[in-house]
């Protein structure tokens, strides 16, 4: 418990640090001020002024940086200057959108990765496998912004079932309760299914080679000598054991599902943290980007403590140190 | 073993890609020959360039010669002009059609490929350097050595990987294929790192290792002698990945405007420039689109362990 | 089976999706779609050309700017009257128009909508000319309010109406120096016009109603209209020809030559007040010669980029002043694509190929230099990328080289700002008063937009007279002498005026909907559907 507790406070930590190296780095870079100076030929640099004046960046680094701290302390992170909010309620608001569309992506890369993984271990080597691991490979190919195109091409623009863009339709407010069920779900159904490809690729091919290689050691193969049913040895010996790797890549996959996609995103309009990163980015909004930066890294270092913890809760034989 | 033969097929395979792409070009990926005639034709387009004796050009989409005259017909217009004035008839085969500036799409998707593999090779190659000395050094000497590259690596390993690229692009101001090169490989040698720094543990722990170090071999000579080369092996495996990994990179950066820019192609920009286009030039993304595809493809199964 | 069930469940919740989908038919409201959202419903902290058009909708200004952007019609205030002198003008506002929290807009809000304007402290971006040329404004009573300027010029009442009206009441609750770190005006904003703000889900979707206290109980005839924010361009384009969006403020020229066809959507194409430039920073010795710059217009051909990569949708520009504009020089004729020409100045500048590499040379200071350059632009904009490639291959023929570097829009303006480019593709948006100072007078080279450091002594006497000339018709004979200038000494090459192409669904009746360069939505209350 203790460990763990430690852990989190060095997770903090180590992700505040990072914050702190991208402040620094994004007041030493040389950059544009604001894209608010849109080629704007009334704009002088007396407004310019004024505007660092507003914004708190006509003080030195040093002091910006202190005030920075001082927002951190008071659990704001910031105020940004294009939402004109604390940085902490921008990703309040954002958070919402990325979960909702990727604990079901979540849900569906682990949940497929595994079957299909479990599936092609079993048809080793025959067809079956052979084109699962194929296929898998070819989408985790293809650019995801691709993938998204293609999806709203087919299921949006040529069939008209999903719709392309958004997490409600503009009526909602007017439906009643199953409807507006339905509707979140049909939103749902193609930016998750985007963003789970990739990782669903990922797993279903670990979780066949952990299988492969569970079965191939020694205690499968004594429960073979003693005649045990393979379809027994294979759900009841082989899998509860392949699964235990399988099940601390859900740490490590983590922030790609929580932490928000800059590209599956954009493509389907969902406000979420990855649009909100590339708002940041592209509008040179540096106490936004800053705050982003350590929220993600932070999802980030968790992820990875939660599958050490994982880790020690189903093998007993790695402990804590 | 099958898998190095693999590997050394498609290295020299690329190497040869990029050594003769230049020459198989059926045209100039750069400049159209009349960029108002030839503006996005369809694949499988043909079309004629008159040759005047007078040394003129005129390209034509299509022709048919009616007593002493040549009528032609232009994209804007039609017109005809003399028989005895033209030297010869020249026959331009578009095979996968053109782009808006009339430039042949196959000859670009060729040498797009080129810069795509150059971009991913040598990002990967760099990546691999940094990564192998990075986890040598912190095998070897372990230690403090040791907590502070490893910590480094956790560090880097942190960072969402494509925003960190945003950042650094955005805050530098560079967007040349130099720079791109550097930044992603400096995001992409975590994983070489830790695996060289296993493998070093491992070796080190042999025991011919310990007979060096008592006979009192320098450090650095049984680092770089000894250990190095059995250490590096399972690491070079990791190369193809990192290659197919930036190709992809690339194509998702172009995508969101950080890319390589034109008129340079790469098969990243190439499809994220037709995603912009899709419902006018529906043909340009085919070709880059599978190659790019393919070749990621053929990288993640080269580098797949055996089983 | 259980399996058996699930799929009969499904089934019913499919059908039940179908059945709401009829019943959710397009009714009275139609939607916009946006590829970026508003940046706040606070007028004076947005920024964007699309928050403005929107805001226009809900927000009542004095007078309505018309399409020959000179004259005004008559809205929140009634009339008005010039004191002799010309240096005031007394408006008398309506009585009947009424902010949506049911408190009355009077000429009390437009006196401190002025203060807002000039405010250091707010730092509205287009206060400068408002605070330079307007002395005060100040309410006599209710519906008497009085602009005094600080001297006569011909855009007085163009500035005075550029000042957006805010409810007083909300707006002095939050001092000036908290307005950039306040979300307060964007969570009920409190508006007059034809329409009001019901919902704004950012980045997702904005809801603007029908404001049934609008003063013309006639409008708006479409009661709802929606904005959708859909960032990504194709998909946006889908939704559009798919039939879930009704209007779009722009579309590529290509999507529309393919589908201009199509019995669901029309598109409308109007000559924008803007136009596209090469600049050369005349910085650099290479183009600090006037002749080379003749020489580079004659070499470019613009037509054949206006037909290949356009469409045809644009018009050739020749001046800073766009064709439409009333101050524009209709004499001025497009520098025509002539090779022999331009190589004949390039030889007179004294390049020459003298070590037959192909690359044009010159001896400047001592130095042997090769005609090379590199252009800039801004990654987002397909046209200018592609004009850059045509460019280069047009540049080829002459034998200049010429390398092509493509930024990320702020990278590109910090290049443009700091002078450190060669040449550079853009564009300016023109302002509907006439005015050259900011990017071609000499004083602009310091502080302002003359990045091309352009700097014409005559130039600079003459726009100096002419932009504070009363009599317009005699400021237009100064006008045209001073585009001439401009089109002689070519600091820019001038490229092309856009057409912008906006696209409506046909379920809009087309004949009442207006569309021109001061808005996409101009008459949005007017607009009705089939």
């Amino acid at each position: 418990m203790l460990y763990i507790l430690k852990r989190i406070v060095n997770s903090i930590f180590l992700s505040f640090g990072i914050a702190t190296i991208v402040f620094f780095l994004l007041r030493i870079l040389p950059s544009a001020s604001f894209s608010d100076i849109y080629l704007n030929p009334r704009l002088s640099e007396d407004v310019l002024s004024r505007l660092k004046v507003a914004y708190g960046l006509d003080k030195p680094v040093l002091i910006q940086f202190l005030n920075w701290l001082k927002e951190i302390l008071t659990g704001n992170l910031g105020f940004s200057f294009i939402y004109r909010k604390p940085v902490i309620n921008c990703i309040g608001e954002a958070i919402l959108f990325t979960l909702t569309i990727g604990i079901p992506a979540l849900i569906l890369s682990f949940g497929f990765g595994i079957f299909i993984g479990v599936q092609s271990a079993r048809k080793r080597g025959k067809t079956v496998d052979r084109i699962l691991n194929l296929s898998f490979l070819i989408l985790y190919s293809i650019p995801s912004f691709w993938l998204g195109i293609v999806l709203i091409l087919i299921f949006s623009y040529t069939l008209g079932i999903f719709p392309s863009s958004g997490l409600r339709s503009i009526n909602f407010n007017e439906m009643n309760f199953f409807e507006k069920i339905f509707d979140m779900f049909m939103h749902i159904v193609l930016p998750s299914t985007t963003l789970s490809i990739a990782p669903m690729a990922a797993i279903a091919r670990f979780t066949r080679n952990t299988m492969l290689n569970v079965l191939s050691q020694t205690y499968i193969k004594t429960a073979k000598a003693k005649g045990l049913d393979e379809r027994t040895i294979f759900y009841r010996h082989a899998l509860p054991n392949a699964l235990i790797p399988v099940i601390t890549l859900f740490g490590l996959y983590l922030p790609f599902f929580f932490a928000g996609s800059i590209v599956v995103e954009e493509i389907f309009s969902i406000p979420g943290i990855g649009k909100l990163m590339a708002d940041s980015i592209f509008q040179r909004d540096y106490p936004l980007t800053v705050g982003i930066t350590l929220f993600v890294s932070f999802i980030v270092i968790i992820g990875n403590l939660i599958s050490d913890i994982l880790y020690s809760i189903f093998d007993p034989r790695i402990r804590l140190k | 073993m099958k898998k190095q033969r693999q590997i050394i097929f498609v290295a020299s395979f690329i190497i040869a890609y990029i050594l003769i792409s230049d020459f198989i070009l059926p045209f100039d990926p750069f400049i159209s020959p009349d960029k108002e005639n030839l503006s996005s034709l369809p694949p499988f387009s043909i079309a004629y360039e008159l040759n005047l004796k007078n040394g003129e050009k005129i390209v034509v989409l299509d022709y048919k010669f009616e007593d002493a005259f040549i009528l032609y017909q232009q994209k804007f217009k039609a017109g005809r002009i003399e028989k005895e004035k033209i030297e010869k008839i020249k026959t331009f085969i578009f095979l996968l059609g053109t782009d808006n500036l009339g430039r042949d799409v196959l000859s670009r998707t060729i040498y797009g490929g080129k810069i795509s593999l150059i971009i991913g090779v040598i990002s990967a190659l760099i990546s691999f350097i940094i990564g192998t000395a990075i986890g040598a050094f912190a095998g070897y000497f372990g230690g403090i050595v040791d907590k502070i590259l490893m910590r480094l690596t956790d560090v880097f390993l942190a960072f969402p990987k494509l925003f960190l690229i945003l950042v650094v692009i955005a805050f530098t101001h560079t967007q040349t294929i130099l720079s791109l090169i550097l930044i992603l490989s400096l995001l992409n040698w975590m994983g070489i790192a830790r695996l060289i720094r296993a493998e070093f543990l491992k070796v080190k722990g042999m025991e011919f290792i310990t007979v060096l170090e008592s006979m009192g071999l320098p450090d650095l000579t049984i680092a770089v002698k000894h250990i190095l080369p059995n250490a590096i092996l399972p690491a070079l495996i990791s190369i193809p990945l990192i290659t197919g990994d930036v190709i992809l990179t690339e194509s998702i950066l172009s995508f969101l405007g950080f890319g390589i820019q034109p008129p340079i192609p790469t098969w990243g920009n190439m499809i994220s420039e037709a995603e912009k286009n899709l419902l006018s030039t529906w043909w340009l993304p085919i070709l880059p689109g599978i190659l790019i595809s393919g070749t990621v493809l053929m990288m993640n199964l080269i580098s797949q362990p055996e089983t | 089976m259980r399996i058996n069930h699930l799929l009969l469940f499904f089934l019913l919740l499919t059908s039940l999706f179908f059945t709401s989908c009829r019943r959710a038919q397009k009714q009275n409201y139609i939607v916009i779609g946006s590829t970026i959202d508003i940046d706040s419903f606070n007028p004076y902290l947005s920024t964007s050309l699309f928050t403005q058009d929107l805001l226009d909708r809900v927000y009542l200004r004095l007078a309505i700017e018309q399409e020959d952007y000179r004259t005004f019609k008559p809205l929140l205030a009634k009339r008005w009257e010039w004191s002799k002198d010309s240096t005031q003008i007394t408006f008398y506002l309506r009585n009947d128009v009424f902010w949506t929290d049911g408190v009355k807009t009077t000429a009390y809000d437009v006196e401190f909508s002025f203060k807002c304007a000039t405010s250091p402290e707010v730092a509205w971006l287009n206060a400068e000319d408002i605070t330079r040329n307007i002395e005060y404004v100040k309410a006599l009573n209710e519906t008497t309010l009085v602009v005094k300027y600080r001297y006569v010029y011909p855009y007085q009442l163009t500035d005075i109406n550029d000042v957006w009206i805010v409810p007083k009441h909300i707006y002095e609750k939050i001092p000036f120096s908290e307005w950039r770190r306040n979300g307060y005006f964007d969570e009920k904003p409190v508006t007059n016009g034809p329409y009001k703000v019901a919902r704004w889900e950012r980045g997702q979707l904005i809801e603007l109603v029908k404001n049934e206290n609008y003063f013309d109980k006639s409008y708006p005839k479409i009661e709802r209209v929606f904005v959708k924010i859909v960032p990504n361009e194709a998909n946006l384009i889908l939704q559009f020809l798919n039939g879930e969006i009704d209007v779009l403020p722009s579309i590529p020229p290509a999507v529309a030559e393919k589908y201009e066809n199509s019995p669901d959507v029309k598109f409308i194409r109007y000559p924008f007040l803007a136009y596209e430039y090469i600049g050369w920073n005349q910085r650099n010795p290479i183009f600090a010669d006037k002749k080379v710059r003749q020489a580079l217009s004659y070499g470019i051909n613009v037509d054949e980029i206006i037909k290949a990569i356009l469409k045809g949708n644009a018009v050739r520009s020749t001046s800073p002043f766009p064709s439409i504009f009333w101050a524009h020089n209709e004499k001025l004729k497009p520098y025509p694509y002539d090779i022999e020409k331009a190589r004949k100045l390039l030889h007179e500048a004294g390049w020459k190929d003298s070590d037959g590499d192909g690359i044009l040379d010159k001896i400047i200071n001592g130095k042997k230099v090769d005609f090379k350059f590199t252009l800039i632009t801004n990654a987002e904009n397909q046209t200018r990328k592609e004009i850059a490639t045509a460019v280069q291959n047009d540049l080829a023929k002459l034998g200049i080289k010429m390398e092509i570097q493509v930024y990320e829009f702020n990278t590109f303006m910090r290049h443009i700002l700091t002078k450190n480019f060669d040449a550079v593709i853009s564009g300016w948006r023109v302002a509907t008063k006439p005015d050259l100072t900011t990017v071609f007078h000499s004083e602009a080279i310091k502080s302002g937009h003359n990045f091309v450091s352009y700097s014409n002594p005559y130039f600079d006497r003459l726009n100096d007279s002419a932009s504070v000339m009363n009599n317009l018709n005699n400021a237009k004979i100064l006008w045209d002498k001073i585009q001439e200038i401009i089109y002689e000494d070519q600091p820019y090459t001038f490229l092309y005026e856009p057409v912008r192409i906006s696209g409506i669904s046909k379920r809009i009746k087309p004949e009442t909907v207006k569309m021109n360069s001061i808005s996409f939505l101009y008459n949005l209350h007017e607009w009705e559907l089939k």
